[in-house]
Protein backbone atom coordinates (compact mmCIF):
# COMPACT_ATOMS: atom_id res chain seq x y z
CA UNK A 1 0.00 0.00 0.00
CA UNK A 2 2.89 2.36 1.21
CA UNK A 3 3.94 2.17 -2.55
CA UNK A 4 0.81 3.71 -4.36
CA UNK A 5 0.51 6.07 -1.25
CA UNK A 6 3.95 6.80 -2.63
CA UNK A 7 3.13 6.86 -6.28
CA UNK A 8 0.25 8.93 -5.96
CA UNK A 9 1.88 11.58 -3.93
CA UNK A 10 5.44 12.27 -5.56
CA UNK A 11 3.60 11.71 -8.78
CA UNK A 12 5.25 14.87 -10.55
CA UNK A 13 8.74 14.22 -9.24
CA UNK A 14 8.03 10.52 -10.59
CA UNK A 15 7.05 12.06 -13.72
CA UNK A 16 10.06 13.98 -14.23
CA UNK A 17 12.29 11.38 -13.16
CA UNK A 18 10.75 9.22 -15.81
CA UNK A 19 10.53 11.27 -18.79
CA UNK A 20 14.49 12.45 -18.00
CA UNK A 21 15.48 8.78 -17.89
CA UNK A 22 13.47 8.72 -21.39
CA UNK A 23 15.19 11.33 -22.84
CA UNK A 24 18.41 9.82 -21.81
CA UNK A 25 17.94 7.11 -23.51
CA UNK A 26 16.64 8.14 -26.17
CA UNK A 27 19.84 10.36 -26.75
CA UNK A 28 21.77 7.47 -26.17
CA UNK A 29 19.96 5.24 -28.30
CA UNK A 30 19.97 7.17 -31.02
CA UNK A 31 23.42 8.07 -30.84
CA UNK A 32 23.85 4.44 -30.45
CA UNK A 33 22.11 2.98 -33.68
CA UNK A 34 23.64 5.55 -35.94
CA UNK A 35 27.21 4.82 -34.59
CA UNK A 36 27.61 1.28 -34.62
CA UNK A 37 25.18 0.13 -36.80
CA UNK A 38 27.29 2.48 -39.65
CA UNK A 39 30.80 1.49 -38.28
CA UNK A 40 29.47 -1.65 -38.58
CA UNK A 41 29.12 -1.16 -41.84
CA UNK A 42 32.33 0.43 -42.76
CA UNK A 43 34.65 -1.98 -41.00
CA UNK A 44 32.81 -5.55 -42.66
CA UNK A 45 35.73 -6.07 -44.61
CA UNK A 46 38.38 -4.84 -42.37
CA UNK A 47 38.98 -7.63 -40.13
CA UNK A 48 41.81 -6.31 -38.19
CA UNK A 49 40.18 -3.02 -37.53
CA UNK A 50 37.23 -5.08 -36.34
CA UNK A 51 39.13 -7.16 -34.50
CA UNK A 52 41.13 -3.95 -32.58
CA UNK A 53 37.74 -2.23 -32.38
CA UNK A 54 35.41 -5.40 -30.61
CA UNK A 55 38.56 -5.87 -28.36
CA UNK A 56 38.47 -2.29 -27.16
CA UNK A 57 34.58 -2.55 -27.03
CA UNK A 58 35.16 -5.76 -24.88
CA UNK A 59 37.26 -4.06 -22.52
CA UNK A 60 35.08 -1.20 -21.57
CA UNK A 61 32.62 -3.95 -20.91
CA UNK A 62 34.59 -5.14 -18.34
CA UNK A 63 35.09 -1.65 -16.49
CA UNK A 64 32.23 -1.11 -14.15
CA UNK A 65 29.99 1.22 -15.23
CA UNK A 66 29.71 3.36 -12.07
CA UNK A 67 33.90 3.81 -12.55
CA UNK A 68 33.31 4.63 -15.92
CA UNK A 69 30.81 7.25 -15.08
CA UNK A 70 33.56 8.63 -12.55
CA UNK A 71 36.41 8.40 -14.92
CA UNK A 72 34.27 10.29 -17.11
CA UNK A 73 33.08 13.22 -14.48
CA UNK A 74 36.80 14.01 -14.41
CA UNK A 75 37.37 15.32 -17.93
CA UNK A 76 36.82 18.32 -18.05
CA UNK A 77 34.39 18.44 -21.35
CA UNK A 78 32.10 16.01 -20.03
CA UNK A 79 31.81 16.86 -16.29
CA UNK A 80 29.06 16.35 -13.95
CA UNK A 81 26.65 16.54 -16.95
CA UNK A 82 24.17 14.51 -19.30
CA UNK A 83 26.77 14.17 -21.65
CA UNK A 84 29.31 12.22 -19.22
CA UNK A 85 26.00 9.71 -19.32
CA UNK A 86 25.25 9.55 -22.37
CA UNK A 87 28.68 9.13 -23.28
CA UNK A 88 29.32 5.93 -20.96
CA UNK A 89 25.82 4.60 -22.45
CA UNK A 90 27.23 4.74 -26.41
CA UNK A 91 30.11 3.48 -25.33
CA UNK A 92 28.54 -0.12 -23.29
CA UNK A 93 26.25 -0.18 -26.14
CA UNK A 94 29.38 -1.00 -28.68
CA UNK A 95 30.34 -4.49 -28.38
CA UNK A 96 26.78 -6.09 -28.72
CA UNK A 97 25.48 -4.10 -31.53
CA UNK A 98 29.22 -3.46 -33.45
CA UNK A 99 30.17 -7.02 -32.78
CA UNK A 100 26.83 -8.48 -34.03
CA UNK A 101 26.46 -5.88 -36.92
CA UNK A 102 30.03 -7.28 -37.67
CA UNK A 103 29.77 -10.66 -37.85
CA UNK A 104 26.13 -11.05 -38.88
CA UNK A 105 27.19 -9.36 -42.31
CA UNK A 106 30.37 -11.52 -42.40
CA UNK A 107 28.23 -14.53 -41.54
CA UNK A 108 26.48 -14.18 -44.80
CA UNK A 109 26.71 -17.39 -46.46
CA UNK A 110 29.97 -16.84 -49.14
CA UNK A 111 27.87 -18.37 -52.06
CA UNK A 112 24.88 -16.34 -51.62
CA UNK A 113 26.61 -13.01 -51.84
CA UNK A 114 28.63 -14.69 -54.97
CA UNK A 115 25.93 -15.43 -56.73
CA UNK A 116 24.78 -11.64 -56.17
CA UNK A 117 27.69 -10.74 -57.58
CA UNK A 118 27.66 -12.82 -60.72
CA UNK A 119 23.94 -11.51 -61.40
CA UNK A 120 25.55 -7.89 -62.07
CA UNK A 121 24.58 -6.27 -58.23
CA UNK A 122 27.00 -3.71 -57.12
CA UNK A 123 28.68 -3.82 -53.84
CA UNK A 124 26.11 -1.55 -52.58
CA UNK A 125 23.37 -3.70 -53.87
CA UNK A 126 24.56 -6.52 -52.17
CA UNK A 127 25.04 -5.22 -49.23
CA UNK A 128 21.18 -3.83 -49.02
CA UNK A 129 19.56 -5.77 -50.82
CA UNK A 130 21.03 -8.96 -49.53
CA UNK A 131 23.82 -9.07 -46.52
CA UNK A 132 21.55 -6.70 -44.59
CA UNK A 133 18.23 -8.20 -44.86
CA UNK A 134 19.78 -11.55 -43.93
CA UNK A 135 22.40 -9.89 -41.31
CA UNK A 136 19.07 -8.58 -39.90
CA UNK A 137 18.20 -11.47 -37.05
CA UNK A 138 21.30 -11.09 -35.50
CA UNK A 139 21.95 -7.35 -35.44
CA UNK A 140 18.22 -6.87 -33.74
CA UNK A 141 19.34 -9.65 -31.24
CA UNK A 142 22.37 -7.39 -30.34
CA UNK A 143 19.69 -3.92 -30.64
CA UNK A 144 18.22 -5.86 -28.48
CA UNK A 145 20.47 -6.65 -25.50
CA UNK A 146 22.21 -3.53 -25.87
CA UNK A 147 18.98 -1.46 -25.35
CA UNK A 148 17.43 -3.44 -21.94
CA UNK A 149 21.31 -3.01 -20.76
CA UNK A 150 21.34 0.86 -21.40
CA UNK A 151 18.01 1.39 -19.62
CA UNK A 152 19.45 -0.57 -16.45
CA UNK A 153 22.92 1.40 -16.62
CA UNK A 154 20.87 4.61 -17.20
CA UNK A 155 20.15 4.41 -13.58
CA UNK A 156 23.67 4.79 -12.42
CA UNK A 157 23.74 7.87 -14.39
CA UNK A 158 21.97 9.72 -11.15
CA UNK A 159 26.27 9.50 -9.42
CA UNK A 160 27.10 11.67 -11.96
CA UNK A 161 24.09 14.40 -11.24
CA UNK A 162 21.35 12.66 -13.95
CA UNK A 163 17.75 13.14 -11.87
CA UNK A 164 15.79 10.17 -12.96
CA UNK A 165 14.53 7.23 -11.87
CA UNK A 166 17.92 6.05 -10.65
CA UNK A 167 16.90 9.02 -8.12
CA UNK A 168 14.30 6.86 -6.61
CA UNK A 169 16.08 3.89 -5.93
CA UNK A 170 19.51 5.85 -4.11
CA UNK A 171 17.39 7.98 -2.52
CA UNK A 172 15.43 4.87 -1.64
CA UNK A 173 18.58 3.16 -0.15
CA UNK A 174 19.93 6.02 1.37
CA UNK A 175 17.12 6.88 3.54
CA UNK A 176 15.81 3.26 3.89
CA UNK A 177 12.49 3.99 2.36
CA UNK A 178 11.73 0.55 0.37
CA UNK A 179 8.54 2.06 -1.04
CA UNK A 180 10.93 4.41 -3.20
CA UNK A 181 13.04 1.80 -3.79
CA UNK A 182 10.25 -0.15 -5.19
CA UNK A 183 8.39 2.31 -7.07
CA UNK A 184 12.01 2.79 -9.23
CA UNK A 185 12.95 -0.59 -9.38
CA UNK A 186 9.12 -1.69 -10.87
CA UNK A 187 9.66 1.90 -13.37
CA UNK A 188 12.96 0.99 -14.80
CA UNK A 189 11.70 -2.57 -15.50
CA UNK A 190 8.83 -1.84 -17.08
CA UNK A 191 10.77 0.33 -19.02
CA UNK A 192 12.87 -2.72 -19.89
CA UNK A 193 10.30 -4.69 -20.34
CA UNK A 194 8.29 -2.50 -22.89
CA UNK A 195 11.68 -1.84 -24.88
CA UNK A 196 11.89 -5.44 -25.38
CA UNK A 197 8.83 -6.21 -26.08
CA UNK A 198 8.96 -2.85 -28.99
CA UNK A 199 11.82 -4.59 -30.80
CA UNK A 200 10.21 -8.65 -30.42
CA UNK A 201 7.53 -6.56 -32.57
CA UNK A 202 9.82 -4.69 -34.31
CA UNK A 203 11.89 -8.08 -35.37
CA UNK A 204 8.71 -9.71 -36.79
CA UNK A 205 7.65 -6.45 -39.52
CA UNK A 206 11.25 -6.24 -40.68
CA UNK A 207 12.21 -9.96 -41.12
CA UNK A 208 11.50 -11.39 -44.21
CA UNK A 209 9.42 -14.72 -43.59
CA UNK A 210 11.99 -16.28 -45.49
CA UNK A 211 14.48 -15.53 -43.13
CA UNK A 212 12.81 -16.08 -40.12
CA UNK A 213 11.48 -19.80 -40.90
CA UNK A 214 14.48 -20.63 -42.01
CA UNK A 215 15.90 -19.79 -38.30
CA UNK A 216 12.85 -21.48 -36.93
CA UNK A 217 13.75 -24.80 -38.53
CA UNK A 218 17.73 -25.04 -37.84
CA UNK A 219 16.20 -24.23 -34.15
CA UNK A 220 14.31 -27.41 -34.72
CA UNK A 221 16.73 -29.87 -35.78
CA UNK B 1 30.90 -15.23 -79.16
CA UNK B 2 32.98 -15.90 -76.55
CA UNK B 3 36.81 -15.52 -77.78
CA UNK B 4 39.46 -16.00 -74.89
CA UNK B 5 42.86 -14.77 -76.24
CA UNK B 6 46.20 -15.59 -74.77
CA UNK B 7 44.31 -16.02 -70.95
CA UNK B 8 46.62 -15.98 -68.04
CA UNK B 9 45.71 -15.67 -64.20
CA UNK B 10 48.08 -15.86 -61.65
CA UNK B 11 46.84 -15.65 -58.15
CA UNK B 12 48.71 -13.07 -55.74
CA UNK B 13 51.41 -14.82 -53.88
CA UNK B 14 51.28 -18.05 -56.14
CA UNK B 15 54.46 -18.62 -58.67
CA UNK B 16 52.44 -21.16 -60.99
CA UNK B 17 49.77 -19.68 -63.11
CA UNK B 18 46.08 -20.89 -62.11
CA UNK B 19 45.38 -20.49 -66.06
CA UNK B 20 48.50 -20.25 -68.67
CA UNK B 21 48.39 -18.81 -72.05
CA UNK B 22 44.35 -20.20 -72.71
CA UNK B 23 43.25 -19.82 -76.14
CA UNK B 24 39.94 -20.61 -77.36
CA UNK B 25 36.58 -19.95 -79.05
CA UNK B 26 33.13 -20.97 -77.91
CA UNK B 27 30.54 -20.81 -80.67
CA UNK B 28 27.17 -19.09 -80.63
CA UNK B 29 24.31 -21.82 -79.20
CA UNK B 30 27.05 -24.11 -78.41
CA UNK B 31 27.35 -25.87 -74.86
CA UNK B 32 30.90 -25.95 -74.06
CA UNK B 33 32.59 -27.76 -71.06
CA UNK B 34 35.31 -27.13 -69.16
CA UNK B 35 36.26 -30.29 -67.34
CA UNK B 36 39.65 -31.43 -66.01
CA UNK B 37 40.80 -32.42 -62.36
CA UNK B 38 40.74 -30.32 -59.58
CA UNK B 39 42.67 -27.20 -59.58
CA UNK B 40 43.43 -27.17 -62.95
CA UNK B 41 42.08 -24.03 -63.79
CA UNK B 42 38.10 -24.59 -65.14
CA UNK B 43 36.46 -22.71 -62.76
CA UNK B 44 39.36 -19.85 -63.04
CA UNK B 45 38.49 -19.57 -66.67
CA UNK B 46 34.90 -19.29 -66.51
CA UNK B 47 34.78 -16.72 -63.26
CA UNK B 48 37.58 -14.40 -65.58
CA UNK B 49 34.57 -14.19 -68.28
CA UNK B 50 32.60 -12.44 -66.38
CA UNK B 51 34.99 -10.91 -64.05
CA UNK B 52 34.79 -11.96 -61.11
CA UNK B 53 38.53 -13.21 -61.39
CA UNK B 54 40.30 -10.48 -63.39
CA UNK B 55 42.84 -12.06 -65.66
CA UNK B 56 46.49 -11.17 -65.07
CA UNK B 57 46.77 -10.95 -69.17
CA UNK B 58 45.09 -11.47 -72.01
CA UNK B 59 41.72 -10.65 -73.27
CA UNK B 60 38.40 -12.12 -73.51
CA UNK B 61 35.81 -10.82 -76.24
CA UNK B 62 31.91 -11.31 -76.41
CA UNK B 63 30.42 -10.71 -79.50
CA UNK B 64 33.80 -9.02 -80.58
CA UNK B 65 33.60 -6.81 -77.74
CA UNK B 66 36.56 -6.62 -74.81
CA UNK B 67 35.24 -7.61 -71.42
CA UNK B 68 37.74 -5.59 -69.67
CA UNK B 69 36.34 -2.36 -71.28
CA UNK B 70 32.47 -2.98 -70.14
CA UNK B 71 31.33 -2.06 -66.22
CA UNK B 72 31.72 -5.06 -64.83
CA UNK B 73 28.35 -5.18 -62.90
CA UNK B 74 26.55 -4.54 -66.58
CA UNK B 75 28.51 -6.96 -67.95
CA UNK B 76 27.47 -9.17 -65.40
CA UNK B 77 23.63 -9.21 -66.00
CA UNK B 78 24.20 -10.24 -69.53
CA UNK B 79 25.51 -13.26 -68.60
CA UNK B 80 23.83 -15.66 -66.63
CA UNK B 81 25.58 -17.27 -63.65
CA UNK B 82 24.32 -20.85 -61.83
CA UNK B 83 26.69 -22.29 -59.05
CA UNK B 84 26.81 -25.58 -57.39
CA UNK B 85 25.92 -24.25 -53.78
CA UNK B 86 22.92 -22.44 -56.37
CA UNK B 87 22.95 -19.38 -54.09
CA UNK B 88 18.90 -18.86 -53.91
CA UNK B 89 18.44 -15.39 -51.98
CA UNK B 90 16.36 -17.10 -48.47
CA UNK B 91 15.06 -14.10 -47.67
CA UNK B 92 13.36 -13.60 -51.00
CA UNK B 93 10.29 -15.56 -52.84
CA UNK B 94 10.82 -17.46 -55.79
CA UNK B 95 9.08 -14.72 -57.76
CA UNK B 96 11.68 -11.75 -56.19
CA UNK B 97 14.62 -14.21 -56.55
CA UNK B 98 13.78 -15.02 -60.16
CA UNK B 99 13.40 -11.23 -60.78
CA UNK B 100 16.42 -10.22 -59.54
CA UNK B 101 17.92 -9.55 -62.78
CA UNK B 102 14.92 -7.63 -64.41
CA UNK B 103 14.73 -5.46 -61.60
CA UNK B 104 18.63 -4.37 -61.44
CA UNK B 105 17.85 -3.48 -65.10
CA UNK B 106 14.73 -1.77 -64.41
CA UNK B 107 12.58 -3.51 -66.43
CA UNK B 108 8.37 -2.68 -65.99
CA UNK B 109 6.80 -4.82 -63.57
CA UNK B 110 4.20 -5.94 -65.54
CA UNK B 111 6.99 -7.04 -68.09
CA UNK B 112 8.84 -8.97 -64.97
CA UNK B 113 5.51 -10.63 -63.66
CA UNK B 114 5.33 -11.85 -67.22
CA UNK B 115 8.65 -13.26 -67.52
CA UNK B 116 8.52 -15.12 -64.42
CA UNK B 117 5.48 -17.37 -65.20
CA UNK B 118 7.13 -17.85 -68.45
CA UNK B 119 10.24 -19.32 -66.98
CA UNK B 120 8.41 -21.14 -64.67
CA UNK B 121 6.24 -22.71 -67.18
CA UNK B 122 9.70 -23.27 -69.13
CA UNK B 123 11.18 -25.30 -65.70
CA UNK B 124 8.45 -27.01 -65.29
CA UNK B 125 7.49 -25.69 -61.72
CA UNK B 126 3.85 -25.03 -61.17
CA UNK B 127 3.33 -21.29 -61.20
CA UNK B 128 0.33 -20.96 -58.65
CA UNK B 129 1.33 -23.80 -56.00
CA UNK B 130 5.49 -22.10 -55.52
CA UNK B 131 5.98 -18.65 -56.69
CA UNK B 132 5.39 -17.04 -53.29
CA UNK B 133 7.36 -19.72 -51.67
CA UNK B 134 10.47 -19.51 -50.12
CA UNK B 135 13.91 -21.29 -51.19
CA UNK B 136 13.71 -23.87 -48.22
CA UNK B 137 10.87 -25.01 -48.36
CA UNK B 138 11.55 -26.36 -52.09
CA UNK B 139 13.71 -29.47 -52.46
CA UNK B 140 17.01 -29.69 -53.68
CA UNK B 141 16.11 -30.18 -57.67
CA UNK B 142 13.33 -27.60 -57.45
CA UNK B 143 15.68 -24.97 -56.19
CA UNK B 144 18.47 -25.73 -58.65
CA UNK B 145 16.09 -25.31 -61.55
CA UNK B 146 14.95 -21.90 -59.70
CA UNK B 147 18.89 -20.57 -59.96
CA UNK B 148 18.50 -21.92 -63.62
CA UNK B 149 15.50 -19.95 -64.18
CA UNK B 150 16.78 -16.85 -61.99
CA UNK B 151 20.35 -17.06 -64.43
CA UNK B 152 17.81 -16.87 -67.56
CA UNK B 153 15.70 -14.16 -66.27
CA UNK B 154 16.97 -11.35 -68.61
CA UNK B 155 17.38 -13.52 -71.25
CA UNK B 156 21.04 -13.51 -71.61
CA UNK B 157 22.54 -14.94 -74.63
CA UNK B 158 25.55 -16.72 -72.75
CA UNK B 159 25.11 -18.77 -69.38
CA UNK B 160 27.83 -19.29 -67.51
CA UNK B 161 27.18 -23.16 -65.26
CA UNK B 162 29.84 -24.00 -62.36
CA UNK B 163 28.92 -27.29 -61.45
CA UNK B 164 25.77 -26.54 -61.69
CA UNK B 165 24.18 -29.70 -60.55
CA UNK B 166 26.92 -31.11 -58.67
CA UNK B 167 25.06 -30.83 -55.35
CA UNK B 168 21.86 -33.28 -55.79
CA UNK B 169 22.00 -36.77 -55.87
CA UNK B 170 22.17 -38.91 -59.10
CA UNK B 171 18.73 -39.36 -60.12
CA UNK B 172 17.96 -35.79 -59.54
CA UNK B 173 20.85 -34.56 -61.58
CA UNK B 174 19.93 -37.21 -65.08
CA UNK B 175 16.65 -35.75 -64.82
CA UNK B 176 18.02 -32.11 -64.81
CA UNK B 177 20.74 -32.80 -67.13
CA UNK B 178 17.90 -34.34 -69.49
CA UNK B 179 15.60 -31.32 -68.62
CA UNK B 180 18.21 -28.91 -69.56
CA UNK B 181 18.94 -30.15 -73.10
CA UNK B 182 15.93 -30.35 -73.52
CA UNK B 183 15.43 -26.77 -72.65
CA UNK B 184 18.83 -25.76 -74.45
CA UNK B 185 17.33 -26.91 -77.68
CA UNK B 186 14.39 -24.58 -77.35
CA UNK B 187 16.84 -21.47 -75.83
CA UNK B 188 19.70 -22.05 -77.53
CA UNK B 189 21.98 -20.29 -75.13
CA UNK B 190 25.74 -20.24 -75.45
CA UNK B 191 27.18 -21.88 -72.55
CA UNK B 192 30.44 -22.65 -71.24
CA UNK B 193 29.48 -25.58 -68.27
CA UNK B 194 32.15 -26.53 -65.35
CA UNK B 195 32.33 -30.09 -64.21
CA UNK B 196 35.08 -32.76 -63.03
CA UNK B 197 32.47 -35.38 -64.11
CA UNK B 198 33.86 -36.76 -67.50
CA UNK B 199 30.45 -38.53 -67.83
CA UNK B 200 28.53 -34.87 -67.46
CA UNK B 201 30.97 -33.11 -69.69
CA UNK B 202 30.53 -36.09 -72.51
CA UNK B 203 26.48 -35.95 -72.32
CA UNK B 204 26.20 -31.99 -71.84
CA UNK B 205 29.05 -30.91 -74.07
CA UNK B 206 29.12 -29.84 -77.48
CA UNK B 207 32.33 -28.60 -77.11
CA UNK B 208 34.87 -29.95 -74.33
CA UNK B 209 37.72 -28.35 -73.44
CA UNK B 210 40.34 -30.65 -71.28
CA UNK B 211 42.31 -28.47 -69.19
CA UNK B 212 45.05 -29.83 -67.05
CA UNK B 213 47.51 -27.74 -64.37
CA UNK B 214 46.28 -24.18 -65.94
CA UNK B 215 46.80 -25.51 -69.78
CA UNK B 216 44.45 -26.36 -72.66
CA UNK B 217 44.96 -30.12 -73.67
CA UNK B 218 42.33 -30.93 -75.49
CA UNK B 219 39.53 -28.81 -77.32
CA UNK B 220 36.71 -30.70 -79.19
CA UNK B 221 33.83 -32.45 -79.93
CA UNK B 222 32.90 -35.37 -77.37
CA UNK B 223 33.37 -37.99 -79.82
CA UNK B 224 36.49 -36.93 -81.15
CA UNK B 225 37.77 -36.50 -77.79
CA UNK B 226 36.58 -40.10 -76.92
CA UNK B 227 37.71 -41.77 -80.37
CA UNK B 228 41.29 -39.80 -80.57
CA UNK B 229 42.69 -38.63 -77.13
CA UNK B 230 45.40 -36.29 -77.63
CA UNK B 231 47.87 -38.08 -75.38
CA UNK B 232 48.09 -39.57 -72.37
CA UNK B 233 46.25 -37.64 -69.89
CA UNK B 234 43.37 -37.03 -71.85
CA UNK B 235 43.09 -40.84 -72.53
CA UNK B 236 43.59 -41.55 -68.69
CA UNK B 237 41.13 -39.09 -67.54
CA UNK B 238 38.41 -40.27 -70.25
CA UNK B 239 38.81 -43.81 -68.38
CA UNK B 240 39.33 -47.06 -70.01
CA UNK B 241 35.61 -47.38 -70.84
CA UNK B 242 35.55 -45.14 -73.28
CA UNK B 243 34.10 -47.20 -75.66
CA UNK B 244 31.39 -47.20 -73.36
CA UNK B 245 31.02 -43.95 -72.84
CA UNK B 246 30.52 -43.70 -76.97
CA UNK B 247 27.33 -45.18 -76.04
CA UNK B 248 26.09 -41.96 -73.90
CA UNK B 249 26.83 -40.08 -77.36
CA UNK B 250 25.08 -41.87 -79.97
CA UNK B 251 20.87 -41.53 -79.91
CA UNK B 252 18.49 -44.38 -80.85
CA UNK B 253 16.50 -42.16 -83.31
CA UNK B 254 20.25 -41.94 -85.24
CA UNK B 255 20.35 -45.67 -85.50
CA UNK B 256 16.34 -47.22 -85.38
CA UNK B 257 15.66 -48.94 -88.30
CA UNK B 258 12.61 -47.17 -89.65
CA UNK B 259 11.46 -49.39 -92.08
CA UNK B 260 9.85 -52.66 -90.10
CA UNK B 261 6.45 -54.50 -90.25
CA UNK B 262 3.24 -53.39 -87.51
CA UNK B 263 0.35 -54.29 -87.31
CA UNK B 264 -3.10 -52.32 -86.36
CA UNK B 265 -5.52 -53.23 -83.83
CA UNK B 266 -8.22 -52.98 -86.27
CA UNK B 267 -6.72 -55.47 -88.64
CA UNK B 268 -8.59 -58.63 -88.77
CA UNK B 269 -7.07 -62.16 -87.46
CA UNK B 270 -6.64 -63.58 -91.40
CA UNK B 271 -5.02 -60.88 -92.84
CA UNK B 272 -2.57 -60.68 -89.69
CA UNK B 273 -1.63 -64.57 -89.53
CA UNK B 274 -0.98 -63.93 -92.95
CA UNK B 275 1.46 -60.79 -92.88
CA UNK B 276 3.37 -62.48 -90.22
CA UNK B 277 4.00 -66.01 -92.02
CA UNK B 278 4.51 -64.08 -95.16
CA UNK B 279 7.41 -62.78 -93.51
CA UNK B 280 8.75 -65.04 -91.75
CA UNK B 281 8.40 -63.70 -88.07
CA UNK B 282 7.40 -64.86 -84.86
CA UNK B 283 5.94 -62.24 -84.11
CA UNK B 284 4.49 -58.62 -84.82
CA UNK B 285 4.02 -55.61 -82.83
CA UNK B 286 0.60 -53.49 -82.66
CA UNK B 287 -0.20 -50.68 -82.75
CA UNK B 288 -3.66 -48.25 -82.20
CA UNK B 289 -5.05 -46.13 -85.54
CA UNK B 290 -3.30 -43.30 -84.26
CA UNK B 291 -0.03 -45.12 -84.47
CA UNK B 292 0.63 -45.24 -80.51
CA UNK B 293 2.29 -48.77 -79.59
CA UNK B 294 -0.25 -51.23 -77.70
CA UNK B 295 2.33 -54.12 -77.87
CA UNK B 296 3.04 -56.98 -79.41
CA UNK B 297 2.04 -60.53 -80.53
CA UNK B 298 3.42 -64.06 -81.26
CA UNK B 299 2.44 -66.18 -83.68
CA UNK B 300 2.10 -69.06 -81.39
CA UNK B 301 -0.55 -67.75 -79.16
CA UNK B 302 -2.39 -66.32 -81.53
CA UNK B 303 -2.56 -70.31 -83.25
CA UNK B 304 -3.20 -71.68 -80.02
CA UNK B 305 -5.84 -69.11 -79.00
CA UNK B 306 -7.91 -69.15 -82.31
CA UNK B 307 -9.10 -66.53 -84.27
CA UNK B 308 -11.56 -64.60 -82.06
CA UNK B 309 -11.04 -61.50 -79.94
CA UNK B 310 -7.26 -61.92 -80.75
CA UNK B 311 -6.55 -58.39 -79.44
CA UNK B 312 -7.04 -59.81 -75.78
CA UNK B 313 -3.51 -61.59 -76.73
CA UNK B 314 -1.86 -58.37 -76.85
CA UNK B 315 1.50 -58.43 -74.98
CA UNK B 316 3.15 -55.03 -73.30
CA UNK B 317 6.70 -54.77 -74.05
CA UNK B 318 9.01 -52.04 -72.84
CA UNK B 319 9.53 -49.08 -75.50
CA UNK B 320 12.60 -46.83 -75.62
CA UNK B 321 12.28 -42.91 -76.30
CA UNK B 322 13.94 -41.77 -79.28
CA UNK B 323 15.92 -39.14 -77.58
CA UNK B 324 17.38 -41.98 -74.92
CA UNK B 325 20.96 -42.90 -75.44
CA UNK B 326 22.28 -46.39 -76.30
CA UNK B 327 23.81 -46.80 -73.16
CA UNK B 328 20.08 -46.40 -71.78
CA UNK B 329 19.25 -49.57 -74.38
CA UNK B 330 21.69 -51.54 -72.80
CA UNK B 331 20.46 -50.82 -69.69
CA UNK B 332 17.23 -51.84 -70.53
CA UNK B 333 18.41 -54.68 -72.04
CA UNK B 334 19.71 -55.99 -68.98
CA UNK B 335 17.05 -55.24 -66.89
CA UNK B 336 14.01 -56.45 -69.14
CA UNK B 337 15.61 -59.34 -70.69
CA UNK B 338 14.72 -58.25 -74.23
CA UNK B 339 17.12 -58.22 -76.91
CA UNK B 340 14.70 -55.97 -79.55
CA UNK B 341 12.80 -52.73 -78.38
CA UNK B 342 10.14 -50.73 -80.22
CA UNK B 343 11.61 -47.11 -80.27
CA UNK B 344 8.56 -44.12 -79.74
CA UNK B 345 8.67 -40.57 -79.34
CA UNK B 346 7.31 -38.00 -76.19
CA UNK B 347 3.88 -39.29 -77.45
CA UNK B 348 4.18 -42.98 -77.27
CA UNK B 349 3.98 -42.92 -81.26
CA UNK B 350 5.82 -45.57 -82.46
CA UNK B 351 8.39 -44.71 -84.64
CA UNK B 352 10.79 -47.51 -85.08
CA UNK B 353 12.93 -50.48 -83.50
CA UNK B 354 16.39 -51.03 -82.45
CA UNK B 355 18.14 -54.30 -81.40
CA UNK B 356 21.48 -55.31 -80.41
CA UNK B 357 22.54 -55.78 -84.21
CA UNK B 358 21.78 -52.27 -85.40
CA UNK B 359 24.00 -51.22 -82.49
CA UNK B 360 26.82 -53.67 -82.87
CA UNK B 361 26.82 -52.66 -86.46
CA UNK B 362 26.72 -49.00 -85.66
CA UNK B 363 29.84 -48.77 -83.44
CA UNK B 364 32.16 -50.99 -85.68
CA UNK B 365 30.83 -48.83 -88.76
CA UNK B 366 31.78 -45.87 -86.36
CA UNK B 367 35.39 -47.08 -85.22
CA UNK B 368 36.33 -48.07 -88.94
CA UNK B 369 36.09 -44.82 -89.97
Amino acid sequence: MSVINYFISNIDNIIDYTFAHLYLLLISIILSLFLWLSLGIIIRNKSKTAKTLIAFGSFIMAVPSISLYGILMTIPAFGLNIRSAVFALVLYSMIPILRNVYTALNGVNPAIIESARGMGMTERQILWKVQLPLALPVIIAGVRVALVMMVGIATLAVFIGERNLGQLIYQGIVRTRTEMIITGAILVSSISVSVDILMGFLEKKFLSPGVLKSLNLGRDQ
Amino acid sequence: MIKLENLSKTYQGEAKAAVYNLNLEVEEGEICVFVGPSGCGKTTTLKMINRLIEPSSGNIYINGVNTAAQKKSELRRKIGYVIQEIGLFPHMTVKENIATVPLLLKWEQKKIDERVMELLELIGLDAAANIDKYPHELSGGQQQRVGVARAMAADPPIMLMDEPFGAVDPITRADLQNEFLRLQKKINKTICFVTHDIDEAIKMGDKILIMNKGKLIQYDSPKNILSKPQNEFVEDFIGSDRALKVLNLIHVSEIMESDFDFAVLSDDYHSLIKKIKQKKKKYLLITSADKKLAGYVTLRSLEKNGHKNWQKYIKAIPAVKKDASLKDVFNLMLEKEFTIFPVVDLENKLLGRINLDNIKNHISFEYQE
